[in-house]
């Protein structure tokens, strides 16, 4: 342990909160190291002398009238505490109306703020079941990278029945924007890569080798090649055939 | 908390409730707002609290952690309303302490010095910070038990009562030591 990882937990060693590990280190590392040890006696003497503090030294006949003053102070009408759905920790707006006013206020502001900044994502989140096809058609590659890492955009997406040079396509247009994200590397890459792998060389040979390449840019090539190697084969193809094709062979 | 008692409390039994934890609420308001009227104040407000919401757990252990909890609740809203106003002196209370095993008087008074210090130095945490340390380093409340005071995660409670020592001994380093050296 180095001298800046020590001082960073030695304000917790003396309450002995540390995780034990890190409690042993520190241990030992105060052994060695003078100038550790000083700061740790600094903060035990802080620990020791804290007991002691600020106790209350009430005047005689202090709780006297105490227990009279809160009878008193009860709400009128009761006799006896009913069972209120009224939380006896109150929380910190309760009767400070300001504040709970600027607080909505401000939730609404960010909440307009991220509407704004994120209209054409939450227009891709909220857009019903849009077609791959419509994506590729009006050259939305964006869009479609982006429909690709929702989860609900790209269940509606595999549903989709494209053609071969369209699909071919978008991939291409995917890698050129370098949206390499985990979710489209995952999903395009890995399981057309995998369809690849089982037309060209057979299921299990396919399986050995997605499961040791990343997932990413390596399986887009691999992507490209699957997909002319289907489009020679059949004439339509949709994204969940071929993820049905990955998930039957891993 | 467990599910506390259906059963309706009479005002006898209330009074019984107050009189049993009337002095460690006191105490635990005292030590966060550094004053007794407000201490006295914020313990009666707990007790008006518990008495509105007429929850009461029946395990004993649970009763006063309850009760804790609404006024380190009380407490830190007090403080956050107080702002930036200097916090009062607390009163001179830990005079009164038992002097510690065979220190010798230099040591303790060195000890006495830095606990009234330390006292002045506690009224300058912000609300959490010193709501955190006195819970576990004054009441002597477990990491476990303050998070569940505070309504908050463990996790919270270590990064402010790290802050807090910080402070603590930045603020006094001058008199820490003396003790050792003399």
């Amino acid at each position: 342990m180095t001298c800046q990882q020590a001082r960073k937990n030695i304000p917790l060693f003396s309450g002995k909160e540390l995780p034990e590990s890190e409690q042993n280190a520190l241990a030992e590392h105060l052994q060695t190291c003078p100038a550790c040890q000083a700061l740790a006696r600094e903060y035990r003497q802080l620990h020791e002398h804290s007991r002691d503090i600020l106790q209350p030294d009430e005047p005689p006949g202090f709780y006297d009238q105490f227990a009279s003053e809160v009878l008193q102070r009860l709400p009128r009408g009761k006799t006896a505490p009913a069972r209120s759905k009224t939380s006896p920790i109150r929380h910190r707006w309760n009767g400070r109306p300001a504040l709970a006013w600027a607080t909505a206020a401000g939730i609404a502001a960010a909440l307009f703020l991220v509407l704004i900044l994120f209209r054409a994502d939450l227009q891709t989140f909220f857009r019903p079941r849009t077609t791959l096809q419509a994506y590729l058609q009006q050259q939305d590659f964006q869009g479609l990278a982006r429909a690709l890492t929702n989860d609900r955009t790209r269940e509606a997406l595999v549903q989709d029945s494209v053609s071969v040079d369209l699909l071919l396509q978008s991939v291409q247009e995917l890698e050129r924007l370098n949206r390499r994200d985990k979710a489209i590397g995952r999903f395009i890459g890995q399981s057309l890569g995998l369809a690849w792998g089982v037309l060209e060389q057979g299921p299990r040979r396919a399986r050995a080798f997605c499961l040791q390449s990343p997932a990413g840019e390596f399986n887009f090539y691999k992507a490209i090649r699957g997909l002319r190697l289907i489009g020679q084969s059949r004439k339509k193809v949709t994204l969940s055939e071929i993820a049905a094709i990955a998930e039957r062979y891993c | 908390l467990s599910k506390p008692n259906q059963n309706r409390l009479s005002e006898q039994a209330f009074a019984a409730i107050i009189r049993r934890y009337q002095r460690p609420l006191v105490a635990l308001a005292y030590r966060l707002l550094g004053n007794l009227d407000d201490a006295r104040d914020a313990a009666q407000e707990t007790f008006v609290r518990l008495w509105q919401a007429g929850t009461w757990p029946d395990d004993e252990s649970e009763q006063f952690a309850l009760l804790a909890k609404i006024t380190t609740r009380l407490c830190i809203d007090r403080l956050r309303r107080r702002k930036r106003r200097p916090a009062a002196v607390p009163l001179t209370g830990s005079e009164a302490i038992a002097q510690r095993g065979a220190n010798s008087p230099a040591q303790d008074l060195a000890g006495k010095e830095l606990r009234r210090q330390l006292e002045i130095a506690v009224q300058r945490l912000k609300p959490r910070q010193k709501a955190v340390f006195i819970l576990r380093d004054v009441q002597g409340y477990s990491v476990r038990e303050t998070a569940a005071i505070m309504d908050c995660s463990e996790n919270s409670v270590l990064v402010n009562l790290h802050k807090a020592r910080k402070n603590l001994r930045k603020w006094l380093t001058p008199y820490l030591n003396i003790g050792a050296e003399i």
